[in-house]
């Protein structure tokens, strides 16, 4: 077919509904909470290559001489120790939970490695020298991450913690119950010069200030980004149920606006096979009449629902399954046949058998419209052509090819639009709704199928359907 | 002669059907809502149900009756079911998934309405057809 040509591509789909995984206030849905448990030990593996890696380099004496620290460590090895079994059985109960473990186990196993963590802490620092230098800071990454993973009550409890096993740690070294510690070879704080008590006590009040600055100013931040979340998930929810709403709202009006037509119809039936006695000729003309046009508000009423069907399908939660794209054009040829046989149309099909990944309802859908569409725009005893058939390189195609009225060439790229009939369309036949080829937009789109359509004014159409490579 | 129940909340669509089937030769009793349906359920057994999908208090009322005929202990649950509606059961707007669920779907047969009363006669021949035989084995 030459002619004008308008191309439709499946390129913009509606997103998939994103399950809302947000922490809501306190709650932490378990598969968070695991994820969590998991990034602790990923974390601490790393901790534990840092104090691997410090106690071997301690070994090299020139370098620590040179930088003036102590040689020889052991410390590191033995924590690392600890830490490596620790992980191990927290990534093993981890893993258990995951499987089928309570929520409230979840949170045991995290709060359990935090209190862990925060003691570990507590000796690398008395190790590294918990006045003498700044690894008290270290705290602080509990501190950020407990104000990003929980509530700020909870937050607070954790810095607490810290700064209690932190002034621990300096009272016993204070009071000779350990022995003072330092990485610096050469430090009065080593050497047992305790420093009078004013000094560390305004050495520890300024540490501690520090934290709780920092904790207040990251657990504000953090809790000004929770709310926001927790605003998104909310609106999020209120316009997946207004959708909801509305389609349920559709669904009963369409129910209740065809209903009334079935039974319509189911009447017209018993007068029209004589249910009810026999009827004179002209009555039964009028009885078609009325039954023909009840059928066809019932045609636009079902176009309508099959529109808002498809158009609230995604990619995503579409079934699909194995068809036999022959046998689904075949079956459309026979529902439509009478049709054809009305307007006087021949169809010719040639069609080879194909696999196609697709949902059958929606490809009957989508082929009975282009079918159709074919058939009632067609000139009388003219022919259509069906055929479709498997490309090389490329997945399956489908042509349908009238010799009809044709598409004025200003008016092809506007066809898939709802509700949308050029002139030469509604003389030609008024019985169509203008809900067809949208319909066929839209399965299209979530199949990912490209349509290619060419026509010539009065000389015909042809739409041509091609499925991507993967189906 | 069998004994064919229709459930549906739509007057003039159940006497037509009624009318039809009862001309065909069957015994036809005609419910316009569920607890009645139910009550008649008990009281006597029929040969087929005729089930519409939507009622005024639920949308997927007559697909819980389905299931709750599938489940109950009495003979009732082997009975065929023909379902038919005014909209698409197929697609899901309205419906809960396991309402259109082909395998979970606990009817022999669908039809949607209008109904060609030729194409409802030959499936309610097919279906008492198909119920005698299973009765027969």
């Amino acid at each position: 077919m030459h002619g004008h040509v308008f191309d439709f591509s499946a390129e913009t789909q509606a997103p998939a509904n994103d399950s809302c995984k947000l922490i809501l206030d306190n709650i932490l849905f378990n598969d968070l909470l695991i994820e969590h448990i998991y990034w602790y030990c990923r974390f601490r593996w790393i901790v534990i290559g840092v104090l691997l890696f410090f106690g071997i380099f301690s070994f090299v004496d020139d370098l620590f001489n040179y930088l003036n620290m102590r040689h020889d460590l052991y410390w590191p090895f033995a924590i690392a120790g600890v830490a490596i079994v620790i992980n191990i059985l927290f990534k093993w109960h981890g893993n258990r939970l995951r499987l089928s473990g309570p929520g409230s186990s979840l949170i045991l196993n995290m709060w359990t490695q935090i209190l862990l963590d925060l003691i570990i802490l507590t000796i690398v620092v008395h190790f590294v020298g918990s006045l003498d230098t700044v690894i008290s800071f270290a705290y602080l990454f509990h501190t950020v991450l407990s104000c990003i993973f929980f509530s700020r009550p909870q937050s607070l409890l954790v810095i607490t913690f810290s700064s209690m096993l932190f002034i621990s740690c300096v009272a016993l070294e204070l009071t000779g119950i350990v022995p003072p510690s330092s990485i610096y070879s050469n430090t009065s704080y080593i050497h047992r010069v305790v420093p009078d008590l004013q000094t560390v006590v305004i050495q520890i009040s300024m540490i501690l200030s520090i934290w709780f600055v920092v904790w207040y100013l990251v657990s504000y931040i953090s809790n000004l980004v929770r709310e926001r979340d927790y605003e998104l998930c909310t609106t999020n929810q209120r316009l997946k149920d207004a959708q909801e709403e509305k389609t349920k709202h559709l669904l009963r009006l369409t129910h209740e606006l065809k209903a009334p037509f079935a039974a319509i119809d189911a009447n017209i039936q018993l007068i029209q096979k004589g249910h009810c006695g026999v009827l004179p000729f002209k009555a039964l003309e009028l009885l078609e009449r009325i039954a023909a046009r009840s059928r066809k508000l019932g045609d636009v009423i079902q176009a309508m629902l099959q529109l808002e069907n498809v158009q609230k399908m995604t990619s995503e939660i579409l079934q699909t399954e194995s068809l036999d794209l022959a046998e689904i054009i075949k079956w459309c040829i026979a529902q439509l046949h009478p049709t054809a046989e009305k307007q006087g149309v021949k169809i010719e099909a040639n069609l080879h058998s194909v696999q196609i990944n697709a949902n059958e309802d929606c490809m009957k859908m989508l082929f009975s419209n282009v079918i159709s569409n074919a058939i009632l725009y067609s000139h009388h005893n003219s022919q259509v052509t069906v055929d479709c058939r498997s490309r090389p390189n490329a997945g399956p195609m489908a042509c349908v090819e009238d010799h009809g009225i044709g598409i004025l060439p200003d008016k092809i790229d506007k066809i898939f639009e709802e509700y949308y009939r050029t002139d030469e369309a509604v003389s030609h036949n008024k019985n169509s709704n203008g809900l067809g080829l949208a319909i066929v937009k839209h399965v299209a789109q979530i199949h990912k199928l490209s349509i290619h359509v060419a026509s010539e004014p009065n000389v015909g159409t042809r739409f041509e359907i091609l499925f991507p490579n993967s189906l | 002669m069998s004994y064919i129940m229709i459930v549906d909340d739509d007057d003039d669509f159940s006497f037509a059907t009624a009318t039809v089937l009862e001309e065909a030769g069957h015994e036809v009793r005609v419910e316009s809502n569920i607890p009645g349906a139910e009550a008649s359920l008990k009281s006597k057994q029929p040969d087929l149900v005729i089930l519409d999908a939507m009622f005024p208090e639920s949308s997927s009322a007559g697909f819980e009756l389905a299931r709750k005929i599938r489940q109950s202990d009495d003979p009732i649950k082997h009975v065929p079911i023909l379902m038919l509606t005014a909209v698409n059961s197929k697609f899901p707007l309205g419906f809960c998934d396991k309402d259109i669920d082909d395998a979970y779907m606990p009817v022999e047969d669908f039809l949607e309405k209008p109904v060609d009363f030729d194409i409802l006669k030959n499936r309610v021949n097919t279906l008492l057809k198909n119920r005698s035989s299973c009765i027969l084995k």
